[in-house]
């Protein structure tokens, strides 16, 4: 009974639901089953041979990493539009979410082309731009997190949020742009369907599943978070609030005794001087 | 190109080590702020 009791409360403290609990059982189910094809029953790429197996994770993570920086230019633009603090929380948690997957991205991309082009690095348009996206997701974090007034940080870190979208934007644009050693868009190249087919597309697919279902999850407690932070920064704004209003009060009532005692001792003086 | 198993492990311990360390970090700062914070304006629990 008290196990019980016990867990009810730890589950009561905490950002989790019964929502976030069936996406969190679906997303651990769906990343074993992108193990399984990513991994075990899709085939080596002709040209590639097993390394195209990165892919089937390096892939949606930038997706996803994209969809994270729309989401916090949206909330971005809501918050400096309508000062809806629920947006402005909603960019905050994507943002944060989306620096995680950048740099998921960048590391798993440098990692696949080491064996197919020979080095881990080149400033190619594709990564510089990635990296650029990268220190503007960071400089929104860092923004957001100074030690200043909510509400400047909070305005300052949304007008950084607004450029993500033009960045990613160019990101994905670069291969067409530029002549870059980044290959081309295979899913939607040119709009005339993929490059890409059988087991190796459903385990692509399989991947935007899985990492789509960890991203939902991720943005629903660090939504929660991001709220229980405010709600704490605001409970001791309240109580700073307080104290020097107390702080005030006691000055007063000091200042008024003060007042009183010379009244007294200026009255015996006059009493004292008559007599 | 046959081989290159080792880079393809390494790419996916960093995709799941990363995302599974990003979310245990999230659930325990979140269980941490939860106590300090009145139940009324948890929405969600």
């Amino acid at each position: 009974m008290t196990t019980q009791l016990d867990a009810a409360t730890q589950v009561l403290d905490s950002t989790g639901s019964r929502a976030t609990r069936v996406i969190g059982v679906f997303a651990i189910l769906s990343l074993a089953v992108l193990a399984l094809f990513g991994l075990i029953l899709s085939p080596p790429d002709a040209s590639q041979g097993e390394v195209v197996r990165i892919l089937y994770v390096h892939v949606p993570s930038a997706t996803f990493a994209y969809i994270g920086c729309f989401l916090t230019t949206i909330g971005s633009a809501m918050f400096l539009w309508r000062g809806s603090s629920w947006w402005e929380l909603v960019a905050y948690a994507s943002a944060e979410i989306a620096t995680v997957f950048t740099a998921i991205v960048l590391v798993t991309g440098m990692i696949w082309g080491r064996p197919t082009w020979g080095v881990y690095w080149v400033w190619d348009a594709r990564l510089t731009s990635t990296s650029m996206l990268l220190l503007l997701l960071l400089g929104y974090l860092a923004v957001r997190r100074l030690p200043a007034d909510h509400e400047v940080r909070t305005k300052r870190s949304a007008i950084i949020g607004l450029l993500l979208v033009p960045n990613v934007i160019i990101v994905r644009q670069s291969v067409q742009w530029w002549r870059t050693l980044h290959q081309k868009p295979t899913l939607l190249a040119n709009g005339v369907g993929a490059k890409i087919e059988g087991l190796m597309l459903f385990s692509l697919f399989v991947g935007f599943i899985a990492i789509g279902l960890v991203f939902a999850w991720l943005l629903i407690h660090r939504f929660r978070l991001a709220w229980l932070e405010d709600q704490l920064d605001d409970a001791g704004l309240d109580a700073a609030i307080a104290e020097r209003r107390a702080e005030g009060e006691t000055t007063t009532s000091a200042r008024k005794y003060d007042e009183s005692l010379d009244v007294a001792i200026a009255e015996s003086r006059a009493e004292g001087d008559r007599s | 190109m046959s081989g290159n198993w080792g880079y393809v492990i390494a790419a996916w311990v960093i995709v799941f080590g990363g995302l599974g360390g990003y979310s245990v970090r999230t659930i325990l700062r979140g269980r941490s702020i939860s106590k300090q914070v009145p139940p009324e304006k948890r929405r969600w629990s």
